[in-house]
């Protein structure tokens, strides 16, 4: 009985002594936790500047080094992303202030390569200890920004370009339905479509303000709604007119672009390591 | 009886058809969703204008895509599907297209291209001597126009007033590919315009602003536009009759909210507190996006110094410059300093500590309180004022050896300086030590406005806004300048309006500028002010723009 136990135990331990060490060979807990790639070269990189002009070539100075293979040649890539703002206000309201903005940025062009620079050992530097050159890599002319911004003349066309069909109309219905009577008032005046806003205008004495609120004339509901002659006047009025002041139709659009920026080097396995990416806006 | 077990009944199938409707329309739509197997990149293979994408470049495609199969490409302008691995398409209208790679008729991926239409690409040719001075200097501007198909080419270049040609006579347009070397009559950016026809094809105008040079050499004023960009202009004092002193356009963004701009050393600091400058509840403090930047003079060379993206309200908001260092405050807290050398930092708390803040200072408990909301500050004589707008209002002075070395939550004498302009609203001020004046702006209803005095008559106003009067600088209508503080009308909220953002001197004329955000238009309108010793009005400058921050470079130039 005694020797059976010894045996079960002998192999117990057995067993547990195979399985511990077999364990050891299966278990890798960077592999199994992780997708484990080749050791690519170090990268470092600086640009000259957070802007470039459209049509030049932005400097930068970079760093690398490989603990793995040679070195083989390195490479610029770059996105470009488009930013759009929008803004439109009316200047004829006095109480509130009616304006549409909107600033959008959207990837026009995925991340390609834009330029390669062959390594040479000869830009080993002593005191970095690193391989480091001065470079420069170009950015196309045709991103320069574009601005209608404040125009003196109003051109339908562009507006539905810019800001898609449909937009005026819609500009115009949304500014009715917030406008009172007294931006009825200053408009319709303003604009001279009207000599005699009394014809639409009764009061009410308020005892809070001590003093007298004006309005349209109430109905039968004691509201006071849009008149239709005033509605119908309104009607008439074209969308430039509602954004008109005296330095021009209060309407902007610009459309500008940045690109991000990041360098490879690569190694003779073509195996490569990236810098970190550098956002440059384009003027 | 019979009634209730009816009305049970009907309960019963109703209840059941309402869920079995119900139930119809919760049924979730399945999209087809980009697959992280399928990638493509794409490039230009003609020879010349590889980076451009004109129309008609020719385009190729390459499916990097870790899944095997059939490659089906649809280019997004309407042409028929193409198949294979590579493959080269053309477009022929300008646009944004969206590429669709489908592998195996199963996974597909979507990525975006942008097909621009030929542009004038101008240049101003190399100038003898640097730059381009106002009436002297001719130069010439050369234009790249990419013509593959050797299409026909029409020019009309459109110059701005005041232009001439090498000889003296004036010109406003040109027909001619190459109109020859020109002159300018005016300072500033002068934009000259390039519309193009392509085999009658009009093509988006090309523009360029020459940079003219004034032909003395002058302080330049640099100014931050809302939505717009870096301007600076020459300080001319004298002008000949006939010529303008424009702004250039430095053709660098002014961000955000850049409520301080500063100039040392050939660099402008620019100090955006980003979109959200006034009170939002940042819970995670992760609402940050101000940054400081750093414009070489001729706006050549734009660097960034400190960016945030922590709390919103620990973005750079008002700034100094001593010695070494520049000292920015964030919205409500404190004050903290960083080199002037340093380049691409990140802020942290624990990288750019208080220098000072409301609770190391004896104040706190015992005139502002806590999150007293910053506005301008700067040091005179060895004594700092900081303005501050909410909270305990006025400008708070205190030496650097009366600063805390710990925070309290009261019970310190106040600094020995104390507080000017108790309970009022300091926004910006501006120490001309030439004339020892300082001027303030406040914007305190029905005190509104732009004010000199000395250090002195300083202190004696006190708390009592009637004793501002004396020092009230006016236009020559006798208008005071009034920042829009009307919520919704211009920006901010109260204690923290920015209708005049900061004050700058000109020391060799003591005239003061800033922007001005007016509330009574009628009366001033909004621009670009001044306020000239010479004649002791306020004045404009530029009418009708809306500015932020405003430095001076006081080292004299021609261009910048």
């Amino acid at each position: 009985m005694k020797n059976s136990l010894n045996r079960i135990a002998s192999f117990a331990i057995y067993g547990l002594m195979l399985t511990a060490l077999s364990s050891c060979e299966k278990h890798d807990f960077f592999d199994e936790n992780a997708i484990t790639g080749n050791i690519g070269p170090q990268a470092y990189w600086e640009v000259g500047s957070s802007t470039v002009s459209a049509g030049s070539n932005m400097s930068f100075v970079i760093q690398y080094y490989s603990t793995a293979a040679e070195i083989d040649h390195s490479e610029v890539w770059y996105n470009i992303t488009e930013t759009q703002e929008k803004s439109v206000s009316c200047p004829w309201v006095t109480t509130f202030t009616y304006s549409y903005n909107s600033i959008t940025s959207e990837e026009k062009r995925i991340a390609q390569k834009i330029q390669e620079y062959p390594h040479a050992l000869a830009v080993w530097s002593d005191s970095l200890h690193t391989y480091t050159f001065p470079g420069a890599f170009p950015v196309s002319g045709t991103l320069k920004p574009f601005a209608w911004v404040k125009p003196v003349v109003f051109d339908s066309t562009r507006m539905n370009t810019y800001f898609g069909t449909g937009y005026m109309q819609h500009f115009k219905d949304s500014l009715y339905n917030l406008m009172k009577y007294a931006d009825f008032k200053n408009m319709l005046l303003g604009m001279s479509l009207i000599d005699n806003f009394s014809l639409y205008t009764d009061s009410t004495f308020d005892i809070n303000s001590n003093g007298y609120v004006y309005h349209f004339p109430k109905d039968v509901n004691g509201n006071t709604p849009v008149p239709n002659a005033i509605y119908n006047l309104y009607n008439t009025i074209a969308f430039d007119r509602l954004i008109e002041s005296p330095s021009g139709y209060n309407v902007e659009f610009k459309r500008t672009y940045f690109l991000e920026a990041r360098m490879r080097v690569y190694d003779t396995n073509n195996v490569y390591g990236t810098t970190v990416s550098k956002k440059i806006d384009i003027n | 009886m019979k009634t209730k077990a009816l009305i049970k009944q009907y309960l019963l199938i109703f209840l059941i058809g309402y869920i079995a409707f119900g139930c119809t329309n919760n049924v979730p739509e399945v999209e087809d969703l980009p697959s992280a197997d399928v990638a493509f990149t794409y490039e230009v293979t003609d020879d010349t204008y590889k980076l451009d994408y004109y129309v008609g470049a020719t385009v190729e495609f390459t499916s990097i895509s870790s899944l095997d199969g059939r490659c089906v490409w649809d280019f997004g302008d309407g042409s028929d599907p193409v198949i294979g691995e590579v493959v080269t398409h053309k477009y022929t209208n300008a646009g944004t297209y969206y590429v669709k790679l489908t592998i195996s008729d199963s996974k597909f991926n979507r990525q975006p291209i942008l097909v621009k239409d030929i542009v004038p690409i101008m240049k101003v040719d190399p100038i003898v001597g640097g730059i381009c001075e106002v009436l002297t200097t001719p130069v010439s501007i050369s234009v790249e126009l990419p013509n593959p198909e050797n299409l026909i080419e029409e020019y009309l270049w459109i110059f701005p007033q005041g232009t001439t040609d090498e000889n003296g006579n004036p010109i406003s347009t040109s027909t001619a590919q190459d109109p020859g070397k020109v002159k300018f009559s005016h300072v500033g950016s002068q934009a000259v315009r390039l519309e193009v026809k392509l085999s009658g094809r009009q093509l988006e105008e090309g523009k360029i602003n020459v940079q003219v040079a004034y032909n003395q050499e002058m302080p330049t004023l640099y100014y931050a536009v809302k939505g717009g960009n870096i301007m600076a202009l020459k300080l001319v004092s004298n002008k000949p009759a006939g010529m303008n002193i424009n702004p250039f356009d430095m053709g660098v963004s002014s961000g955000k909210h850049p409520l301080n701009v500063l100039y040392n050393d050939a660099s402008l600091y620019v100090l955006d507190c980003g979109q959200q400058f006034t009170y939002v509840d940042d819970v995670d403090g992760v609402l940050g996006d101000g940054r400081i930047t750093v414009m070489s003079k001729d706006g050549s060379k734009v660097e960034t110094m400190l960016s945030n993206s922590s709390a919103a309200f620990n973005d750079p908001f008002y700034g100094y410059i001593e010695g070494s260092n520049l000292y920015f405050a964030n919205r409500n807290t404190g004050i903290s300093k960083i080199g002037l050398s340093d380049r691409n930092k990140v802020y942290s708390a624990a990288d750019y500590p208080w220098f000072v803040q409301n609770a190391t200072l004896g104040y706190y408990g015992n005139g502002w309180s806590y999150g007293s909301m910053s506005a301008c500050f700067t040091k005179i004589n060895g004594t700092w004022f900081w303005c501050k707008t909410y909270n305990g209002t006025g400008v708070f002075r205190f030496t650097d050896a009366e600063i805390l070395p710990a925070a309290i939550t009261g019970g310190q004498p106040a600094p020995a300086a104390g507080v000017a302009l108790s309970g009022m609203s300091p926004k910006s001020l501006v120490w001309d030590a030439k004339n020892q004046v300082l001027y303030f702006a406040i914007y305190d209803t029905g005190y509104e406005g732009l004010y000199r005095c000395t250090l002195e008559q300083f202190s004696a106003i006190g708390g009592s806004r009637s004793n501002l009067a004396p020092y009230k600088l006016t236009t020559v209508n006798g208008k005071s300048v009034t920042p829009i503080t009307e919520t919704g009308k211009g920006e901010g909220s109260s204690g923290e309006f920015i209708g005049i953002c900061q004050l700058t001197l000109d020391e060799a004329t003591g005239c003061v500028y800033f922007g001005l955000r007016s509330a009574n238009p009628n009366e001033v309108k909004s621009g670009l002010m001044r306020y000239n010793p010479a004649i002791n009005k306020i004045e404009h400058v530029i009418e009708g723009i809306e500015v932020y921050g405003v430095a001076i470079n006081n080292s004299k130039s021609k261009l910048f």
